[in-house]
Formats: C-alpha cells, structure tokens, sequence
C-alpha cells in the first residue's frame, strides 16, 4: 500500500513540476536581470516592471481589455437573467430550445464563430466589422454557456418558483418578490459567473484578433504583437495578466465557499 | 373576467420585454452568421448561385487537405496524449486525502488558464532558439535534445499536449468516482487481481468517459489557433490557421472558400461534442447518475456542471484563447 | 351560505383534465382534507383556489365574495408548501415578517406580532436563525407562523408534513390540528397519506382523477368506502373485484358487484366449529356499531387518543394505517380453483348458499343453522405475520388472497402455516361497493 502510494506521489509531483514549469519560468523570466547559460537567473531587476507602468501602449490595451470585458459582461448579465429567469419559471418546457441555443458557442470553435461574423458584418447595412460593436456581440455570444449556466443552478437551487409562489402569497407583486426574494438569493452565483466569463474573455485572441485586431488592441493583442521583441518585458506582461487571472479565480473559490456554508445547504 | 383578460395581457408584455433583447442579440450574433457562413459556403467565389465547389476544393486541393490532415494528425496524437496522461493522473488524484485533491485539481486547473498567446510565449522562453532549458541542455552537452526545434511539428505537439493534460485530468476525474470500492473488493474476493479488475470491470465501466473526453480534446485540438499563430505565425498548414488567413489574410481572401472550411472544422467539433453527451449519459446509466462525482468536484466547478445533461468543461479552460 | 364555495371547477394541463368539475362547500372554522394518490388533481385544487394557477371554469366564493379573478395577493389566503419556500436570505423574524413588509405595517406592531407568532410555533429562540439552520419540522413551522402573520380566510397546506421524517410528522399534525381548533382557522389540508388525514380532519375528500369521489367525516370515510377506489386507498380493506366475490359464497347472491372488507371484520374459527352467537360488537359513540369490528385496535379511537397523551406506543395502528397500498387489498385475477365456483344460473339467496357447500361436498363448513347474519368460507393459512398487537394472517380463500389480523394474545385459535381454517364474516361488515368513476 505504502509502495503503491508512493508510485502516486511521484507521478503526481512531476505532473505538477511538468504544468508549473513554464508559469514558474516566465515568472523567472519577469524578475530576471542577465540570465544565460544558467539553472538560476543571475540577476535580478525590476526594470521590466517599471517599464510596463510607463509603457502608455500597454496601459491603454489593459483599458481597452477592461472595458471590452467589462460591458459585454454586463449586458450578458442585463439580458439573460430576465432570459433565464422567464424560461425556467414560467416556460420550462422551452428551456430545450434555450439550452440548444446556448450550447452552441460552446461546440462550436472562435474561429468558426469569427468567420461567420466576419461575412455577415465586413459589408451591407450594418457594416460594424472592426469596431467594438462587433466585438461586444461575439463576446455575448461567448460567454453564453458560462453565464446560463450559472444563472439555471442558481434559480433551481434556489427552487426559484416555489418562492416567489410563497412571496406572492404573502402579498408581494411579481417584482417585489423578484427583487427581495429571488435577487438577494442568486446574487452570489451570479457573480461567480460573471468574473468566470470575464476572466474567459480577458484571456481571449481569436475572436478578438480577427474581428478588431488591426483597430483594437486588448492585451492579449498587444502581447501578440510584443512576443518577438523583448522577451522580459513580454513574460512581465504575461505573468501580470496571469496574476489577475489568478485574483479573479480566488475570488471564485472564496464566493464558492460562501455559498456552500452561508446561504443555503 | 374583463380584469382576468388584463393581467395576461400584461403577463404576455412582460414575458415578451424579458425575451426580446436575448432574441435579437441571438439572432444578430448566432444567427445570422451562421447562416451567412453557410451560404457562403455554398457560393462560388464570383458569387452566384448554389454550387459545391467550395468543399470540393477544400477535399481534393492538395494544399487544403494537407492542412486538414495536419490538424486532424496533431489533434489525434495530442488528445490520444493527453488522455493517457490524464487518465493516469486523475486517477492517482483520486488516492490522495480530500484536502490533498482539491489543491491539486486547483493547481492543475489553474494552469489551464494559462493558455493561448501566453503558454506559446513561455514554450518561447523555455525551449526556443535561445531558451532557457535549449542553452542549459547545450551547456551540459545533452544531444538528445540538440535536434528538438519547438517551432517544428514535435514542438506544436508539445504544446498542445501541454494544454490538454488539465482538460483530459479534469474531464476524467470524476469518473473514477463512478467505480466503487466495493467493486474493487468484492473483485478481489472473487479472485480478480487489480490489473484484472481494471480490465474487466474498471476500464468498461469508465471506458465510455474516456472516449467522450477523447472526443473534446479533439475538438479542442482541432479549433486551438492563438498557440500555433502565436508560435509560428501564418506560416503553418494547420486548418484553422487556413481559415483565419483565407478570410482576414494580407495577400489574398477567399472567403467563400474560408467557410466551406469552417463549416467542415464546425461539423468536427459538433460532432465531438454531441458523442461526448452521448458517452456522459453512459456513465451516468453505468455508475447511478455520478452524484458521487459531482460531489467531489471542487466548488466553482460544481456551480457549472448543470444537474442534469452535459457538464461544459470550456467553463475552466478558457479555451476560446487556445 | 358557506364560508367558501368552489363551483364547477375545471383545469386542464396539455389536454387532460386535472381538475373535472369540482364542487364543495365548507364551513367556517372546518377543518377539510383534500385525501388522493399523487396525480390526482388535490395540489392543483389547492392552487386553484389559491390563485397561483389559473382556472379555466368555475367559480371560487369566500366569505361572500366571488375571488375567481383576483390576483394571489388579493385574495386573503395564506398557503403552506411541502418544500416550506422558506426565504434563504432571511433570518426567521424577517421571514415571518416578510408579509407584514409587503403590507407596510410599521415596524413597532411587525415587530410585537412577529414575536406572538414566535411564540405560538415555540420558536422565540430562533428568532434571528437563518431558515438553513433549522430542521426540517423547525422550517415548516416558520413557514406556518408566516402563513399566519397575514391573518388569511382561509389557510392552504400542500403536503406540509410529507417531506418530514415519521415522528415529526406525528407531532406536528396535531400542533397544527390544535392550532386550528384554537383560532378557529378555515383550512384546507392536502395530503396523500389516509392515517394524516382520518386524524386531523372534520371532513375528508377523496380525491381521484380530477373528481372529489367521495366526502364525509373520517369515521364515514373509513367505515363506508363508497367506490372500490376508495376502499383501496383508506385502510387494509380487502377489496374483492366482481369475479372474485362471484366465487364466494353470499357475496355471489348480487353478481357483478365488488365488496371491500376490513380485515379486522373477519374472524378465524377452527375448521367444523362455528361461533353460535355473533361476536360482541364494540361500540363506540358516533360510530355506526355496526360497521365496528368486534375488535377496535386500528380503528380510529384508540389510536388518536394515544397519540394525545404523547406515548409513543407502538404503533400497529399506524404501521396498518400507513401502509394503505398493500397486498391485502391487492385484486388477484387469476380464475383457477374454481371450488367455490358456483353453478351458474344459480339463484340467489340464502338457499343457494347451503346447496353451492352441498355441491361442493364440504358440508364441514356448513354453517350452523340459524346464523344468517354471517358468511362462512373454508380458507388456508398461508402467511402469519406479527405486528405487534396484531397479528395478520394471510389466508386462500378457494385461490383469493385475504387478509385477516386478529389482536395479538386474544381468543384461543392460533392457527399455524398451512393449517385449514374456517373464516367468519357479518354480512353487514360485506361493504357492497360502487363502480369507480360513478
């Protein structure tokens, strides 16, 4: 038993040191001053650092990567939550066709999704190709796995309908009811899904580099075009971004956590 | 009866404001592309009527069927990769205490947020022409690795193989909670040794996960861009690298022809989809529905694994930026 | 005119009638149950009238007023759900006062009523509790107290014990039965399980397919089934279809009629020895003496007041009760053995019943001339089964399966397994039955 154990223990440690590594070096890489021919940088700076705060081109991608995010979440939020909470309240016996809908962006690859959006808007009546429009309606579509899910489990956990049957009895219009009873309770899945779909979108470069790539630069796009010219300033980049990543992943686990000892069982 | 007829109408007006927005994002988004790339598909590139051209072009022309074929071959050797590794990971996690699980799994899913244009960069780092490891092994005189060129097809394939080791870990896991203990022991009472366990009784009953899982890691594989453009740039035969530069390329676009390819690359991916769905319900009629595995899956994951039907392991990839 | 009156309701879900013309009146103050099989239309009824599902005819009438078309929260009613729909994000004392909120009491009287309620469900300890926190049995008398804060016309509960666990569903079905009586609260209780609702009910309805089949007090609806569904549902009744009682000898006298009998209304004799005089019946008041078997252990009386002065006594009467779907009543098709198979165009009467033993040469259960008032049939242990103070015999009567449970430690006649036994039954403890969906 104990050799056996052993075996995983192994297995699971090169695993590990086999995912970690090419994080651990470009984190390396960030900090490092002269690295050559060596285990270990031989110097270590925070030169890189400074330079990215200054850099203007940088800090206008990280804007532009946030409010692109940010505002596509947002509207997702704004128009499935009234979505989600219709079907699966009043119309269950439609949610098929919901689900169908919104699986698809799951099934089907960004650079397919691209194409089709691509023909569809580079000419004609709506020619929005290029702009942020463009980008905001292909990010929608995106997150939609992402944010029905997480609006579905939440209202069936909360077993939405037999509430607001009991609010309703209690007196509270159909809106009171949603805003006292079914809002406060969904309102931490609902974040979880919106910093999930923000941090998916915020990693994003397919759809983002064939809808806007030569008119907006996200910092997904800016990293692109940095790549060949200075690996220390780029592994900065990359090691800040996945920093966030990271932040918006912990806040996950600790609303996850909430939910699982506050609110409900 | 009057007031009864008002309040439905009002209901009616509520529920159409609630739907409309969603409709017309839908509609404009997914939609019409979609059916815009279809019927370009069907277009000659002159314009013009209904013609087949398009997919004849993309099956016969060498060129094209090179770069389906190289995608077809690396997304095969690096799911068939994945899912071995995987499978052996996952299934060690599952030894480990419950705390221990958990902060591996979190590990391991962490990293498959390190994806797209940033992992390409750090394969740059690691192993390129003046990578760490590349100028170390040189140091140390290691010619085993002297002919390794990460921009070569045995790099590309490292790389996938990289991203699809915490998908395969993540999609495989809970099936291994599917196969009770008391299998195993009443296995062994029965006389079964555990290499005959797994091969009677283990891998049948998780057999139908694994092929499921094979088939995302394809689909993943075969839609994956931002690594192989971010290492290589436009310079690969790989399809959707083919797609990207037939519709948005420099020189020339055929964007008609773009679609037909697109639509093949989206009749694979849907395709992988559908037989993983087909695979979960398997399991699910093999093991009790894998309530157990649910109940195993760390918190974040959980709120996204819908009750009933598939769960959607994109939640955690992020793998539109692959 | 009563306090609220349901006429002609109808409701149909994709097609099918859930609800088909409903009438019933009740009285203020009553206590109603709505008693069905699940799928039977009682949860919609409640709905209905509750206004949370639409009507597509009829009328609904309480205390003088027609509330057909008026929303839930115009109606006065208060309901009580089987999956308590508690609100989540609020402490118990919000909850309860979620209501008075809504109806802008100001926060001094919410705050004084909040407490009464507290205190009426014995929860003032629990005050600032989230509902997560709670039992089961704690959440649902949350959801009771806030039932109650609106002061409704009428209460409605949809099942609100059946998702309890046994014992908590014994207490809290008298706290709530008390409660009741106390305020003088009109409520209609819908359950599917017959011991919840033989105890705590003024009046039952039997529910099935959409229709109230049968209405009367408890004590009606469990001596007097009136359809061969109702006898399958309340109690252990062994319930004999038309062909099997054809095979038996006095219930073939009517032909093409089933009968339901008690179990407990049939005795066991030695083979060839017969009681001469008809067993003492028990009587009790406000029970028809003769529709009370000569043993009273699952009737209703001993029962309630046991579970009054709180014993947990073990309890046969409601391991009988609670199991209403067993194989005693269950309907054997099968037509072999025909040995009591009487001739056919035989006529009926009490003459035909000595000449079908006659005929069958089994004059050793010839029963004593003189005693009309009973039926005899030859019969074979085929199962004993203790069940405490009951003991329950599963007999074959000539190829039918019965049932017949005699007291525990009562009378002399022990038989074993296998041994041939002659069954005793009153011709008026026979409940001739009517055809289903009359």
């Amino acid at each position: 038993m104990i050799r056996t154990m052993k075996y995983h223990h192994v297995l699971i440690s090169l695993l590990l040191l086999y995912l970690l590594m090419p994080l651990l070096v470009t984190g390396l890489y960030a900090f490092a001053g002269k690295w050559t021919n060596t285990l270990l940088p031989e110097t270590w700076t925070l030169e890189w650092f400074r330079q990215i705060a200054l850099d203007a081109r940088f800090l206008h991608a990280l804007w532009n990567s946030f409010w692109l995010c940010a505002v596509s979440v947002l509207l997702s939020l704004v128009i499935m939550l009234p979505t989600v909470f219709v079907v699966t309240v009043y119309f269950p016996r439609w949610e098929f066709l919901l689900k169908s809908t919104v699986v698809l962006p799951y099934a089907v690859p960004g650079i397919v999704a691209a194409v089709g959006l691509i023909r569809a808007y580079s000419s004609g009546p709506l020619a929005i190709s290029g702009t942020a429009y463009i980008l905001i309606g292909a990010y929608f579509v995106a997150i939609l796995p992402y944010m029905y899910q997480g609006l579905r489990n939440s209202l069936l956990t909360l077993n939405a309908s037999s509430l607001l049957d009991a609010a309703e009895m209690l007196g509270a219009s159909k809106l009171a009811a949603f805003r006292t009873v079914i809002l406060p309770n969904i309102m931490p899945g609902v974040t979880v899904s919106m910093l999930l779909s923000f941090s998916v979108l915020f990693g994003e470069f397919v759809l983002t580099n064939m809808l806007v790539g030569g008119q907006i630069e996200t910092v997904q796009i800016y990293l692109y075009k940095r790549l060949s010219e200075s690996g220390h300033l780029a592994s900065t980049m990359a090691i800040l971004y996945f920093t966030l990543i990271l932040i918006i992943s912990l806040g996950l686990t600790r609303i996850g956590q909430f939910m699982k000892k506050g609110i409900r069982l | 009866m009057l007031k009864k007829h008002r309040i439905r109408i009002r209901r009616l007006l509520g529920f159409t404001l609630a739907l409309l927005p969603f409709a017309l994002l839908i509609a404009g988004f997914q939609l019409i592309p979609v059916t815009s790339m279809l019927i370009g598909s069907f277009t000659a590139d002159s314009g013009g009527g209904f013609t087949l051209q398009q997919y004849i072009t993309a099956l016969t022309n060498a060129f094209y069927l090179k770069a389906i074929q190289n995608s077809i071959f690396i997304s095969l050797f690096s799911s068939l990769a994945g899912i071995v590794i995987g499978a052996f990971a996952a299934y060690s996690i599952t030894r480990f205490s419950a705390a221990m699980r958990n902060r591996i799994l979190m590990l391991s899913n962490m990293t498959s947020n390190f994806a797209g244009i940033p992992l390409a960069f750090a394969y740059i780092i690691l192993l390129g022409n003046n990578g760490v490891f590349t100028l170390l092994f040189k140091e140390w005189g290691w010619d085993v690795f002297a002919g390794f060129n990460l921009y070569s097809w045995t790099g590309l394939t490292l790389v996938y193989v990289y991203f699809q080791i915490p998908l395969a870990i993540l999609l495989i896991y809970p099936s291994f909670y599917g196969i009770q203990e008391q299998w195993k022991e009443a296995s062994y009472l029965l006389g079964a040794s555990p290499a005959k366990f797994w091969r009677t009784v283990g891998l049948p009953c998780i057999a139908p996960a694994l092929l499921g899982t094979l088939g995302i890691l394809f689909a993943n594989a075969m839609g994956a861009y931002a690594t192989a453009y971010a290492l290589v740039g436009s310079n690969y035969n790989l399809l959707a690298i083919r797609i990207s530069s037939l519709v948005t390329g420099d020189v020339v676009t055929r964007p008609q022809l773009g679609s037909a390819l697109a639509v093949l690359l989206a009749a694979t991916s849907i395709a992988a989809v559908w037989i993983n769905s087909m695979m979960t319900r398997r399991v699910a009629a093999y093991t009790g529905n894998g309530n157990a595995a649910a109940a195993v899956k760390p918190s974040r994951r959980r709120l996204f694994s819908a009750s009933k039907g598939q769960s959607s392991p994109r939640t955690i990839t992020g793998g539109d930026s692959i | 005119m009563s306090y609220l009156q349901l006429n002609g309701l109808n409701k149909q879900f994709n097609g099918t009638n859930v609800l088909n013309n409903v009438h019933l009146e009740v009285a203020k103050g009553e206590m109603i149950t709505l008693l069905g099989p699940s799928g039977c239309g009682k949860s919609t009824l409640l709905r209905c009238i509750s206004g949370l599902t639409e009507l597509e005819q009829g009328s609904i009438i309480l205390e003088d007023q027609e509330i057909t078309a008026l929303a839930p929260r115009e109606r006065e009613v208060g309901m009580v759900f089987q999956s308590y729909a508690l609100f989540p994000n609020l402490t118990v004392s919000d909850n309860i006062g979620y209501g008075l909120k809504m109806k802008r009491m100001n926060k001094g009287d919410r705050t004084r009523k909040i407490n009464e309620l507290l205190e009426l469900v014995d929860l003032s300890d629990k005050a600032q509790a989230y509902p997560h926190t709670l039992s089961g049995g704690q959440q649902q008398r949350v959801a009771l107290a806030r039932s109650l804060a609106m002061q409704p016309k009428l209460m409605l509960l949809d099942e609100p014990l059946s998702a309890l666990d046994a014992k908590i569903r014994k207490s809290l079905r008298l706290q709530i039965r008390q409660l009741q009586r106390r305020m003088g609260m009109t409520m209609i209780f819908v359950t599917h399980d017959q011991e919840e609702a033989l105890m705590i009910s003024d009046r039952i309805c039997v529910m099935h397919n959409g229709r109230i089949v049968q209405e009367g007090s408890p004590e009606e609806i469990y001596s007097a089934p009136r359809t061969e569904f109702v006898a399958r549902f309340i109690g252990n009744y062994n319930v004999l279809g038309p062909q099997e009682a054809g095979r038996l000898e006095g219930l073939a006298a009517q032909p093409g009629i089933s009968y339901a009998l008690r179990p407990e209304s049939i005795t066991l004799l030695p083979v060839g020895e017969y009681a001469m005089t008809r067993p003492p019946s028990f009587s009790m008041p406000g029970y028809p003496s003769s529709s009370m078997s000569e043993y009273p252990s699952s009737g209703m009386p001993e029962r309630e007041s046991s579970e009054m002065l709180g014993h947990d006594s073990f309890g046969i009467g409601h391991d009988l009760a609670g199991m209403p779907e067993r194989d005693s009543s269950s309907e054997l098709g099968h037509d072999s053995a025909g040995m009591l198979r009487r001739e056919s165009g035989s006529r009926p009467g009490r003459e035909s019943v000595v000449r079908g033993y006659d005929l069958l040469g089994m004059s050793r259960h010839l029963p004593p001339a003189g005693d009309s008032a009973a039926l005899y049939w030859p019969g074979k242990v085929s199962s004993v089964m203790m069940l405490g103070n009951i003991v329950r015999y599963g007999i074959d009567v000539g190829g039918i399966p019965m049932t017949v449970d005699t007291l525990a430690g009562h009378g002399p006649f022990r038989p074993g397994e296998q041994s041939a036994v002659t069954l005793r039954i009153d011709r008026s403890q026979c409940i001739p039955l009517e055809k289903d969906g009359a």
